[in-house]
């Protein structure tokens, strides 16, 4: 054999190391499973900061509008006296108090304001 | 032959007659109107009223109903809003003090006090309250039917029922009047009765 003429060795050259190599096709059936484990995950990460962010919202709606009811009871409950409670027994407080919330009811109502005659006679209809 | 005693009594007799009989007085204005039938059409209605309210029109007033009518129906919307409001408020306050009134003679019936005079007050209070409802639902449905009614076409309707909303109108004014009544001279004396009892029975003790 020629020494000269020694045949050489083809050399295959490294994946992804030429310059105009292309996007690195996996090689095997593990790379594919662990990419898609990785979006998996994103998006479950996604969805459950997604169900906690709506649940947060729900929970600073309804304590705003149970806040508002109590201060729209607690305004109830300062304009009219609480009526007694039927377990215990009444005392005349308790009596003069239910009769001073009637009586504010009552004057509370405007008997001239409320289905005045005039409305419905001929001058005010123009008839 | 008849004596001047009896002369005079049958002349009288006559006078009266002859007053009563060409007398312009309008009895069946005064008469107070049905409840309309549940589940009766506007037709209907109108028919009950013209009937309960046998009013004429000459041609004058007709002609002045049908120039101004659908005017006065505008209005008659805007007046039938205000009062259903009005009446919902009453209500709303009447069975608030109904309420009390319930609470308080159970109250007092935990201690053995006698309620019959405060339960029958509350009764007569309640009917009067139900009277109440009654004539202003009445009046709502009257106005109702003025104001959807076509009034061009029947006058002498559009008149009936405008006649007697007056009335309703009249009644529910008398029925809150009486209710008010009921609530400051009859019902609040009886629970300051109550009231002194109790101050005396806890000042003994």
């Amino acid at each position: 054999m020629d020494p000269n003429n020694q045949p050489t060795n083809p050399v295959t050259p490294l994946p992804g190391t030429s310059p105009t190599a292309g996007p690195v096709a996996p090689k095997n059936d593990f790379d594919k499973g662990g990419n898609k484990g990785n979006r998996t995950r994103k998006i479950v990460f996604i969805a459950a900061g997604a169900v906690m962010l709506i649940l947060a919202i729900i929970g600073i709606v309804a304590s705003l509008s149970s806040g508002g009811s109590n201060s729209r009871e607690s305004q109830d409950n300062a304009s009219v006296a609480q009526p007694p409670d039927l377990t215990r027994v009444p005392t005349s407080i308790d009596i003069e108090n239910i009769n001073n919330s009637i009586s504010s009811s009552i004057t509370g109502l405007d008997d001239t304001k409320d289905f005045p005659e005039i409305n419905l006679n001929d001058d005010s209809l123009q008839l | 032959m008849l004596d001047a005693a009896n002369k005079t009594y049958i002349f009288i007799l006559a006078f009266l007659a002859s007053l009563l009989f060409f007398s312009n007085v309008d009895l069946s204005a005064q008469t107070a109107p049905a409840d309309a039938p549940a589940g009766s059409s506007l037709e209907q209605r109108v028919e009950q009223r013209k009937k309960e309210r046998a009013i004429t029109l000459d041609e004058k007033a007709s002609d002045r109903i049908v120039d101004r009518c659908v005017n006065a129906q505008g209005k008659i919307r805007s007046i039938r809003g205000t009062y259903t409001g009005a009446s919902n408020n009453r209500t709303n306050v009447y069975k608030d003090v109904d309420a009390k009134l319930w609470i308080i003679i159970g109250s007092l019936k935990l201690i053995d006090k006698d309620t019959f005079k405060l339960e029958q007050q509350r009764l007569d209070l309640l009917k009067q309250i139900n009277a109440f409802d009654n004539s202003a639902a009445q009046l709502r449905q009257t106005l109702d039917d003025l104001a959807a009614m076509n009034c061009k076409a029947d006058p002498v309707g559009f008149k009936a029922l405008l006649d007697t909303s007056r009335l309703y109108n009249a009644q529910v004014r008398s029925s809150f009047i009486t209710i008010r009544s009921q609530i400051i001279d009859h019902i609040k004396p009886t629970l300051s009765e109550y009231a002194d009892e109790l101050k005396i029975k806890a000042s003994s003790e």
